[in-house]
């Protein structure tokens, strides 16, 4: 791969407890807490996991929607960590991100048009209204929608049809790349693969990069080119999607895989059960973050944590078995 | 042999801006004892309408129109409410989607769970407690006689969803209506649910009616499925024959859109366009306008359904002309 588009090099992100009268700070929820991953032109890199994983909270790091406490974000080689407010206002017109809630994300007293309009002026770009109106109504065709409809309002849409303006809204300014984060998430499966599919013309398109978070492992592996497995706030495997689907070397993956009902009432996956709950990441585990959960814990597990390593091309994972 | 549970007819509607509105119509289906039926279906199809008719939960604009609801040959539709809630939490139990909205944050678990000892079985306060504690060990909750005395907000999902288990099962209901008893919760602790839902019905004997929207859930607890669409039952039959040989095109194409692990990267094939809302319901199928198979009969008259083998029906005017659909 040549240079990637966007490389997160040990990215973190801190949030402080604060308790009492004197707001005085009390600990730190390590919510992301070094993730490194690289996603390249044109290619989805997946992140994947459990509620509370730090999924959401990497994704806005990443688009310093929110400030990271330490890290590496270089986007087109460039640290974007060190823009200060205007540049970093230029380069969001190159990373776009979509919301799980398409009602949510989307303000209710705008109609579509404006909604669409509105990255557009902040951005300075298409200057007059018709030159506006009409790309509204070129992006409203991308997504599959009647341009005829630009003038309603969100509610009068369905929930797929809301996450396909959310979608549009992202395109609007024509990225790079686009964050998705739990895009289908709240979608009926029908509807959800309409959605996953637009995504992916998408991408052939316009040559999107796209780093697609959810928790749902199928819709990952069906979309993604290469997944990262997250759990308390670290990648604890990286690869190539199929790849890790068939051989998972990090014991967290292969339960969270064999943990996936199977859609075939004669198939029966052998199942790794899971014991006891997500620490919590204001507290994690002294040593691996996963051995308390771990059903190959050794004695080292206990007390060190295991280096990130690359065990073939391409292939990392963080745990102790692979020393 | 007559089956523990048999719904015909059920018509349920509720009280909107244009008047009362069907949200589910004509709904027929049993369960056996012992067994675990599913009912599937997207969002607004009337999952949980049906299941709180079941139960007469209906909110206060909501009343069943028509239909029979026999529960051990005893008629539930029409039943004073002092009758019902004998059989409410005893003979039926009921677990919800989200536990914490119906745990009631400021009781102790282990009275909440022992609540209905109290009012079913007459146990006074000291036997409550105790049996509390024992039904948090069966649903595999550590520390049993701590947790008792902790209130919900201190447990996590998966644990809350284990309690909502417990008080469900201290009656030792003969049928369990789980409504996404895990859509809130992660893979891992799903599978832990599920589990646990699995060796409960075998210990117990008891009859599972199972809502949820995911296939992979259903294929791997279900013995029998119903499948609906915007208020109706659409197809019906063993499991197996579901996933094998479905027929109406709608759960056709709801098993060709999922993607799936075991699958190398392909496009998914997808339902185009938008379930009917229930104020304008089409007159013919209501599956019609995005069906595949569509002809001009399917848009004038609605199938009814019709049968495919002996346990196996569809509604689609499929079945009709060929003897299965294509
Ligand atoms: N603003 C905040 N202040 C304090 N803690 C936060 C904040 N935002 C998130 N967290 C914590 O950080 C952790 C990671 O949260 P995040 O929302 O990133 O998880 P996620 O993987 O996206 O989960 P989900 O699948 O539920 O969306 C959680 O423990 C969360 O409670
Ligand atoms: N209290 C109510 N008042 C008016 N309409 C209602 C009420 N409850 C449900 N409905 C309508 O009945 C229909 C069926 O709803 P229901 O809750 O049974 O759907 P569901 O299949 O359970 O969906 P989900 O998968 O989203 O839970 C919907 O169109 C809904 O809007
Ligand atoms: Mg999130
Ligand atoms: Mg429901």
């Amino acid at each position: 791969m040549s240079e990637a588009l966007l490389q997160v090099r040990n990215l973190k992100k801190h949030f402080p407890i604060r308790k009492g009268v004197m707001r005085r700070i009390a600990g730190q929820v390590r919510a992301v807490d070094g993730v490194s991953f690289e996603v390249g032109a044109g290619e989805t890199f997946g992140l994947v996991g459990e509620s509370g994983c730090g999924k959401s909270t990497a994704g806005r790091s990443i688009l310093r929607l929110i400030e990271p406490t330490a890290g590496q974000i270089l986007f087109g080689g460039k640290d974007i960590r060190k823009l200060r407010k205007g540049q970093m206002r230029l380069m969001r017109r190159e990373m776009q991100i979509v919301f799980q809630d398409p009602y949510a994300s989307l303000n209710p007293r705008y109609t579509v048009r404006q909604i669409l309009e509105e990255p557009m002026i902040i951005h300075s770009l298409f200057g007059s209204p018709t030159e506006r109106q009409k790309r509204v109504a070129e992006l409203l065709e991308t997504v599959g929608l009647s341009a005829s409809r630009m003038d309603r309002y969100p509610h009068e849409f369905s929930g797929g049809q809301r996450q396909r303006i959310g979608i549009a809204r992202a395109l609007a300014v024509d990225p790079k790349l686009i964050i998705a984060d739990e895009p289908v998430s709240a979608l009926d499966v029908s509807v959800q693969s309409q959605v996953l599919n637009l995504l992916d013309d998408l991408q052939k398109q316009l040559n999107l990069s796209y780093v697609f978070i959810a928790h749902d492992l199928s819709v990952v592996k069906h979309i993604s080119d290469r997944i990262g497995v997250m759990y308390l706030g670290q990648i604890v495997e990286l690869g190539e999607s199929d790849q890790l689907y068939e051989n998972p070397l990090h014991p967290y993956t292969q339960a969270l895989l064999s943990a996936v009902p199977v859609p075939d009432p004669e198939v029966r996956r052998e199942r790794i059960i899971l014991q006891g709950d997500l620490p919590s990441p204001a507290n994690p585990p002294k040593g691996c973050y996963f051995h308390p959960r771990c059903k190959d814990c050794m004695e080292v597990c206990r007390t060190q944590a295991p280096e990130w390593k690359e065990v073939k091309p391409g292939r990392f994972v963080g745990c102790h078995l692979y020393d | 042999m007559s089956a523990l549970l048999e719904v015909s007819g059920l018509t349920t509607s509720f009280l909107t801006a244009s008047g009362y509105l069907p949200a589910i119509e004509d709904v027929n289906f049993a369960i056996e004892k012992g067994e675990t039926l599913g009912i599937v279906g997207e969002s607004g199809c009337g999952k949980s309408v049906t299941s709180l008719s079941i139960m007469q939960l209906l909110s206060s604009n909501g009343k069943i129109q028509k239909g029979s609801i026999l529960f051990e040959g005893k008629q539930l539709v029409g039943l004073k409410d002092t009758s019902m809630r004998k059989i409410r939490g005893n003979d039926i139990a009921m677990i919800f989607q989200e536990p914490m909205t119906s745990l009631n944050p400021v009781h102790k678990i282990g009275k909440q769970i022992g609540e209905s000892l109290r009012i079913h079985r007459g146990l006074n306060k000291e036997q409550s407690k105790q049996k509390a504690v024992d039904l948090l060990k069966l649903v595999g909750i550590p520390r049993a006689e701590d947790i008792a005395d902790e209130y919900p907000h201190r447990l996590s999902g998966g644990m809350r969803q284990r309690v909502m288990i417990a008080i469900a099962m201290a009656c030792d209901p003969k049928l369990l209506i789980a409504d996404e008893p895990t859509t809130a919760l992660d893979v891992t602790i799903q599978a832990q649910i599920l589990d646990l839902m699995r060796k409960l019905k075998a210990e117990r004997e008891m009859s599972i009616m199972l809502i949820t929207h995911d296939l992979g859930v259903v294929a791997e607890m279900c013995d029998r499925v119903v499948v609906m669409y915007a208020g109706k039952v659409v197809e019906q039959g063993d499991v197996r024959d579901i996933f094998r040989k479905p027929t109406h095109p709608y759960t056709i194409g709801l098993l060709s859109s999922i993607p799936r692990l075991e699958d190398r990267q392909q496009r998914l094939s997808s339902i185009p366009g938008n379930v009917p809302s229930i104020e304008v319901m089409p007159a013919g199928c209501r599956f019609a306008s995005r069906c595949p198979h569509a002809t001009q009969r399917c848009a004038d008259d609605e199938p009814s359904l019709l049968s495919v083998t002996d346990n196996h029906q569809a509604r689609c005017w499929l079945v009709d002309e060929k003897g299965v659909a294509v």
